[in-house]
């Protein structure tokens, strides 16, 4: 016997796919005549009568606070992450510095008397250049202090420490993982 | 109740994180049902729906407001379920030898208790007979309410592969309802009962 279209009649949704009545009435006569397809339409009824009735099963007491901690320690492994790959990323760049380094400084690595004489002529200027700027500072702190009064001193270093305390505080508080409270 | 979801969702969204706890708190159990109905298992479940809020949680900016968020909520899950279910296949342990787990929740009387837990090992061995995508529709379709339209979106399937699919399930369920009807009385359940029956 064929079954079809009654199967899928049978089990059509009655809400998205109504049945027509001529549809509806087909059915029922097949029902009669097919043991098969009537054995199937009761089960199915049983069927989606425990569905239908089927309770919504709940958590044990406590998941949104188990859920909380695993979100700290997602944030933990995450911000860990982070670092790892800002580590990983200095490592990188200075490897990369340095062997573009390592292949500027390979003609001089192959005359290692000139590279000795540069060494030794950049060390003088650098030796030069800094006592010219410990000068200059010099000079323009004694012009400094005798321009400027001292309470501006006091309230310039005073403002700079509080701006100090404020960059440690911020740091602090946006490198912090954020907390998840109820 | 959906304009306060909407709220938490938008608090959320800017970066309110008891926003979002509130979400955890209205969700847990539609959430947690699903997983359940999908895996099985008390302890999967519970591990599925932390990891479903997790994941919402970090992709909530690609959220499409103009979605439910309990559609794209539920989708999460469903979708890791499925996964979850893939997983578990390769390792090789059935769902059917699994037993059927202590209820997580209270229950008023031993007899309640009793005849629930006998509801829920029905229901699971139907479910059990399906594929998961099947499961994930049907579980989506009689708990949730949710139109093809609704399920076809959140388990990325046409309709017409949606209106197919559940054919096949309910048919598959009135079968194993069939089978299981036609059974006889496993032998281990009979060592709890009288010898002079």
């Amino acid at each position: 016997m064929n079954h079809q279209p009654y199967e899928d009649w049978l089990f059509a949704d009655p809400i998205e796919e109504p049945l027509t009545p001529q549809q509806q009435a087909d059915l029922q006569a097949h029902l009669l005549e097919c043991e098969s397809c009537r054995s199937l339409a009761v089960a199915w009824q049983v069927v989606e009568a425990d569905l239908r009735t089927g309770d919504m099963i709940g958590p044990r007491a406590g998941f949104t606070a188990r859920w909380e901690e695993r979100l700290e320690i997602e944030h933990a492994r995450l911000h860990r992450r982070q670092s790892l790959a800002m580590l990983g990323f200095v490592i990188a760049g200075l490897t990369l510095l340095f062997t573009s380094l390592l292949l500027l400084a390979m003609p001089l690595l192959n005359a290692p008397e000139v590279w000795l004489w540069t060494g030794v002529y950049q060390g003088i200027q650098l030796v030069d250049n800094l006592r010219a700027m410990q000068e200059s500072v010099l000079k323009l702190l004694s012009g400094l202090t005798g321009a400027v009064p001292r309470v501006w001193w006091v309230l310039g270093l005073g403002v700079l420490s509080q701006l100090v305390v404020l960059w440690i505080v911020s740091l602090r508080v946006l490198t912090n993982p954020r907390r998840v409270t109820r | 109740m959906q304009d306060d979801v909407n709220r938490w969702v938008e608090l959320a969204r800017n970066g309110d994180p008891q926003a979002f706890t509130q979400l955890v708190e209205h969700f847990q159990n539609p959430v947690y049902n699903l997983c359940y109905r999908m895996l099985n298992n008390a302890e999967d479940a519970e591990d599925a729906a932390q990891e479903t809020f997790l994941r919402a949680y970090r992709n909530l900016r690609r959220f499409d407001s103009s979605r439910p968020f309990a559609t794209w909520l539920l989708s999460i899950a469903a979708h890791y379920c499925i996964d979850q279910i893939r997983k578990r296949r390769m390792v090789v342990v059935s769902i059917q030898d699994l037993p059927v787990p202590d209820l997580p929740d209270n229950e008023p009387g031993l007899e309640a208790k009793l005849g629930l837990k006998q509801e829920r090992e029905r229901i699971r061995s139907l479910l059990d007979s399906l594929d998961d995508v099947d499961r994930a529709a049907v579980i989506m379709y009689y708990w949730y309410d949710f139109s093809y339209e609704e399920i076809s979106t959140a388990l990325s399937l046409t309709q017409s592969a949606l209106k197919s699919r559940l054919h096949r399930a309910r048919r598959t369920m009135a079968q194993q309802w069939l089978n299981q009807q036609s059974q006889p009385v496993p032998a281990e359940r009979m060592k709890y009962e009288s010898p002079t029956i």
